[in-house]
Formats: C-alpha cells, structure tokens, sequence
C-alpha cells in the first residue's frame, strides 16, 4: 500500500477520515505473502500472515483490509490456527520464537465488505448529499463494479459467488448507475501480469473490453493489484486511448470523489493513466443535466 | 522420439498417495473427473495438461509429468475451480503444493521461470518484512528478460512520476523478532 498503490492508501484515510470511522494504521505491520510465499514454503506463509493477527489481537479491534489478497491469506491462517491442527502449532510455535502469541481471535473483514455492512449505504448517501462541493457528483455516469478473485472466493460468506452485491449498493448510495458486466468476477490474471505478460494482458482486456461493452464510464476496483493490472493493459495502448480510455479507481476513490474530496487527496495523481481526474470531469460535464448550476 | 504411451512399469504408483496424504489433498480421491475445474479455469485454453487432467495423470501415478508440468505455474490463484469443484477438492491449495513440490525436487520445467519470481518475493519479504515492487521487478527480468524489461521504462518513468515505486525498501521496525519468525517457521516447513 505504500508503493505502487499510494493511491489507494490515500484515498482510504481521507475517505474514513470524512466518515469519522476512527482508523489506525496497524503498527508494525508486515506483508501477508500474497500468491507467492505460499507458492515456496507454506509454514512461512502463513506465519507471515499470523504476525499480523497477533500483533492486532491485544488492540481488541477488527483488522480492516484494503487487499483482498490479505483478507484471503489471513482468512486462511485465521482458519488454520482456529482449526488447530499441526499446521496451528507450527504457525504458533514460529510466532512464538519472535516473542508473538496469537489465540485467533482476530476479526479480519476486506474494505468493502466493511463499507457495505458496517458503514452502510445510508451513512455514505448522508455524507454525498451533505458535500460542501456537487461538482464531483458522480450521479449518472455509469460505474462498472469490478470484484475480481479474492473477495468473493473461496472464502466469502457474506456474499453470492458469482453475483456479490456489496459494491452495487456503494454505487448505488451515490446516485451513480451500477454498469452490469459479465466478467465482474473474472480474474485480472494476478501475478501472470508480470510472469507471463501476453497471457497477463490478455486477461485484463477482456474485463475491460466487457466494462465498456457494458457502457461503463468508470470501473471501480476493490484489489490494488486489480487496479494496477487494468490500468498496465490501458497504458501506451491505442486500443485504450483518448476516448476509448477506461478510469480505474478504487473503492475508497470512487467514494471519496462522490463525497466531494479533492482528487489531490485522494491519490488520484498517482495513477498509471494520465490526468485520470480530468477526465472524470469530462465525463461529468457531458452528463450533468443542461438546467442545473442555472 | 516422443513416448506418448506409459508403461505400467514407468507408473509411479505412490505418487497418488503421497498428494492424497498431503493436508489438501484429502478429497483427491473423490475427483469425478468431470473436468469442472477445467471448464472454469482462465487459463485453461493455454495450458498443455489443464486441470482435470493432471488429477488424471497423479492418480496414473504419472509423477515426472505432473511435477515437471507448466499447468502449477500458470495457476493465477483465481479459485473458481475451487469453489466450483463437486467433489470439493482444495484445487487452487494442490497447485500450490504442486509448486512447492515441483521447486523442491528440482523439477520445474524449462519453459518457466515463475518460481523465480516466487521465490525472488518470498526472499524480499523474509529480509525486510515488506515488498519492494522495484526490488522484485528488477531482479526477476534484469536478467532472463532484459528486452521485456527495456519495454517496461515508460511504466517505470510514470511511476517514478507518480511517487508509486520506491527505490528504499519499507522494512519493519521490530527487525530481531520478525527474523526469528522467519527462520522458525522456514525450519518447521513440511
């Protein structure tokens, strides 16, 4: 969150900032491992993940995630010390050597699940209408709610597989149309992006090819590896410029936008795409009726 | 010439056992071979051996072609196969193993260098605690892919820009116990 998704982390302070949910960077906090740890030695994986449980469980509060690769890799090491099979007292026994503890009780919930549940959709249409500035309403223009992978599989039970509605109600709280796209669930092709680029771009360009077949203005990403991605197979290609180029924004900047916070706080100057506000502000203009500001 | 036909001789007949012993390979006794998890896989179309055969290929005990195939490297880790599964295998979770398994006993095969690329992060976050995106891109094309690295600058300059890629890496604060973490949990990998 720190490096190539910047953007991101501003946009969620500024957004629970505005919100007036208290949010604390967790202190000390390292990285989950992700698809790749794993993928080299298991045990480290998910003691890597528990560091992180652990040094949350004595704050008594709930971790909330921005990745969903971290919901999903935390949510696996939750179950397995929870599960408490030898793979917990590995993990217990490696957190042990570094001084931790950890007794599972850790609350871990992904971004969006906790806007759609815990804020609610009434909170955030309260705090739309209430904005000082209706210039950055997002009212009308059509955003297509990218979910990807992690969010929703395998571990979501809050939502449907293959039709979750967690970011149709945030759209919907805006005023803005939720653009209906087959592919919402399909993946970006993760770290393929890197290790096989044809395949990598590939995959991201068929979601965005459907996202405009479904005659979305915005996709809104919850997974800043997603929005990385979308935003890798837009950059330098003709097929994605000028009027064709599709903004990707996460979660935390679609709202933040809506809720009248500058595009500057939001991190939105830090995206691959050039002048990603400016067009959004096109996009605004073209589709703001003709008798309002009258 | 190619040996397209296996030999009951060439069957490795304990391979079966030794994924269905594995933690996530309780279920892979149960695969219907129904190819589910090869009609939802992305990737699918691309891969020589996609997933319902290779369920097909460790019960045939064929152990070299399995651990020597591209289709683990290929896994983006998307889960639809997972949770689409009738007989409820851990699929994505066998892909990792398979990975794991495949490094392990130096079999992963020639026309894939993504192990680099795993093994390239795990060692960045073991050292620091966090990932430093320059760090693993660097490393992981400098040399096996220069040209694809050289069409990479106009991204890294707007990133650069942009304030996203960093050249010092985040580390953690508590570094002593972070580290003897690490090496627990190396030493206790089954």
């Amino acid at each position: 969150m720190k490096g190539t998704s910047r953007g991101y982390e501003e946009s969620v302070t500024a957004v629970f900032s505005r919100l007036g949910v208290a949010l604390e960077e967790m202190e000390d906090w390292s990285c989950c491992g992700s698809t790749s740890v794993i993928a080299v030695n298991k045990v480290l994986a998910m003691a890597l993940a528990a560091r992180n449980l652990a040094l949350a469980e004595p704050t008594g509060l709930q971790l909330v995630t921005p990745c969903p690769s971290c919901w999903l890799e935390l949510t696996k090491a939750n179950n397995a010390v929870r599960d408490g099979g030898k793979l917990a007292e590995k993990i217990k026994e490696s957190l042990a050597a570094g001084g931790l503890t950890y007794n599972g009780t850790t609350v871990v919930r992904h971004i969006v699940e906790f806007l759609a549940n815990e804020v609610g959709a009434e909170t955030i249409k309260a705090h739309v209408n209430n904005q000082k500035y209706v210039g950055n309403s997002l009212s009308g223009l059509r955003i297509a709610p990218y979910y990807g992978c992690q969010i929703v599989r395998p571990y979501s039970d809050t939502e449907e597989i293959y039709n979750p509605q967690n970011m149709e109600k945030l759209i919907e709280a805006l005023g803005a149309e939720v653009a209906q796209f087959d592919l919402k669930t399909a993946c970006c092709s993760g770290a393929l992006m890197a290790t096989r680029k044809n395949v990598g771009l590939d995959m991201s360009k068929q979601i965005l090819k459907n996202t405009k077949e479904a005659k979305a203005d915005i996709v809104v990403s919850a997974c800043p590896l997603c929005q990385l991605n979308l935003e890798l197979a837009q950059f330098g290609n003709s097929e994605f410029s000028g009027k064709n180029e599709i903004p990707v924004l996460s979660i935390t900047q679609m709202l933040g936008l809506a809720m009248g916070i500058s595009p500057r706080e939001l991190g939105l100057s830090r995206s691959i795409l050039p002048g990603v506000a400016k067009t959004i502000t096109n996009m605004q203009k073209q589709k703001a009726p003709a008798t309002i500001g009258g | 010439m190619k040996q397209n036909i296996l030999y009951e001789g060439r069957q490795d007949t304990g391979f079966l056992d030794e994924i269905a012993a594995l933690p996530e390979g309780e279920r892979v006794l149960s695969c219907l071979q129904c190819g589910t998890c090869s009609a939802t896989c992305p990737v699918a179309p691309l891969l020589e051996h996609p997933p319902r055969r290779i369920f097909a290929m460790i019960r045939a005990g064929m152990r070299n072609e399995v651990l020597g195939s591209l289709t683990p490297w290929m896994c983006s880790s998307c889960y639809e196969c997972t949770v689409r599964c009738p007989a409820q295998i851990k699929i994505t979770e066998i892909m990792y193993a398979l990975k794991r398994k495949s490094i392990r006993e130096n079999m992963v095969p020639r026309d894939s260098d993504t192990h680099r690329f795993y093994k390239l992060f795990t060692d960045i976050v073991s050292k620091y605690g966090r990932m430093n995106e320059m760090m693993l891109i660097l490393r992981y094309m400098m040399f096996n892919h220069p040209i694809d690295l050289a069409a990479q600058m106009p991204v890294g300059i707007r990133m650069f820009a942009t304030g996203t890629m960093q050249i010092q890496p985040h580390k953690v604060k508590n570094q002593d116990s972070f580290n003897k973490i690490v090496q627990k949990a190396v030493s206790l990998e089954e």
